[in-house]
């Protein structure tokens, strides 16, 4: 069953909230505009460890090399990457 | 079988994940980076493992402490620790490395920066067992895979670690079912070591041809992401310390003019500039000064420079 995108923002938010060793309710709710290193929520490992976490969860793998990952700073965008939903 | 993990971060974690899962294995101690607040922290202390500062792992000291902990096996997955030989003794059926790179050809750090640099076709991850030399150690598996024209630094990172995660958890497997892992010891006439300190130039060498420039600013791009190592710089401007980073460039079809760094015009995507093979390569997001660069910023920087020329690795006094 293809996740849906609540879901993975729910997976992104709880990685950060791990990665960070912040408790997950210290977290504010994030908004598919959110921009995840802007914010500072990942450095590079966390971001390539959370692509193969949520590759791993929803079955899609991506591969760096072919998106510009900058882009993928913006959580709407990382969110329809792994759900195959069309970008918000 | 009781198991310690040493190192960081994702590979780490999941090497752990792997050994949790099997109702057999027992993780009884996890080395880590302990300042860190990491995902690994969490997991070694879900699966009831002892938390350790790797650092110490360094020292011979450890090895009496890691001898309570009585390890069959210890795993090191993504750590920069050198283990103390008689850390190395401890565990009683050996001690296991995820190295991020071809061995023995790529023993060290920054190996996939490399391995683009060095114009590589294809890279890799290797599973060994731990020698005290550095990287040296009899190899239990390799995988490799294509490095594409589109890979960069950070994009062969990934693969690296997703591969060698992989090759790790294989070989945790065969032990698991209780096969005995494969040694096969390498030939270290190949071998050659890439330490940190010969990975921080960040200047563009103009003399090396238009592909091998194209390979040095794409294996130093981690964008978003500060590169672990360096990020290719253009000259610093007279009067202004910052040099700008360049974070893409691209062969050109039509060739420069000039020497080596001479400048020439704007194409499409940013300036053009000759390499050493009297071909061009087009600059492309080139970042002064915390924004990615204009015509109109180029071409301020370019009168601030004392000629139409980039010196890069010529330049002397840096």
């Amino acid at each position: 069953v293809p996740a849906d995108s609540a879901q993975i923002v729910r997976w992104v938010r709880e990685f950060v909230a791990q990665h960070s060793g912040k408790p997950l309710e210290s977290l504010p709710e994030y908004a598919l505009d959110r921009d995840l290193f802007e914010h500072g929520d990942l450095d590079s490992f966390g971001f390539v460890e959370l692509l193969s976490v949520l590759g791993d969860r929803t079955g899609r793998a991506l591969d760096l090399s072919d998106v510009d990952p900058a882009e993928l700073a913006v959580l709407g965008n990382l969110v329809s990457r792994f759900s195959g939903e069309a970008p918000r | 079988l009781n198991f310690v993990i040493a190192g960081e971060g994702f590979p780490a974690a999941k090497v752990l994940e792997t050994v949790t899962a099997a109702p057999e294995a027992r993780v009884v101690g996890v080395f880590t980076d302990l300042s860190q607040p990491r995902r690994l922290k969490s997991l070694a202390e879900a699966a009831g493992a002892g938390l350790y500062d790797a650092r110490s792992l360094a020292t011979p000291a450890a090895a009496d402490m890691l001898a309570r902990l009585e390890p069959d096996w210890l795993l090191n997955a993504n750590s920069t620790v050198v283990i103390d030989r008689a850390v190395l003794a401890v565990p009683s059926a050996g001690c296991l490395n995820l190295h991020p790179g071809l061995l023995p050809r790529y023993a060290g750090l920054h190996t996939h920066q490399w391995a683009i640099r060095n114009g590589d076709s294809e890279f890799g991850a290797t599973i060994h067992f731990i020698a005290p030399e550095l990287d040296a150690g009899d190899v239990v598996s390799t995988v490799r895979f294509p490095i594409k024209p589109s890979d960069t630094g950070l994009s062969l990172f990934q693969r690296c670690i997703d591969a060698g995660v992989s090759a790790m958890s294989a070989a945790v497997q065969d032990l698991l079912a209780g096969k005995e892992l494969p040694r096969t010891p390498q030939d270290l006439s190949y071998r050659r070591i890439y330490r940190h300190r010969d990975a921080l130039d960040a200047r563009i060498d103009w003399t090396m041809p238009a592909r091998a420039v194209v390979d040095f600013v794409r294996a130093g791009n981690y964008e978003p992401f500060q590169s672990p190592s360096y990020t290719a710089e253009l000259d610093a401007p007279r009067g202004d310390s910052s040099a700008p980073k360049v974070l893409v460039a691209a062969a050109a079809a039509a060739g420069g003019g000039g020497g080596a760094g001479a400048i020439g015009e704007w194409r499409d995507t940013g300036p053009a500039v000759t390499c050493g093979d009297g071909t061009a390569v087009v600059l492309a997001k080139i970042v002064w000064n915390g924004r990615k660069m204009t015509r109109d910023d180029w071409d301020s920087y370019c009168s601030l420079l004392p000629a139409r020329l980039l010196r890069g690795k010529a330049e002397r006094g840096r």
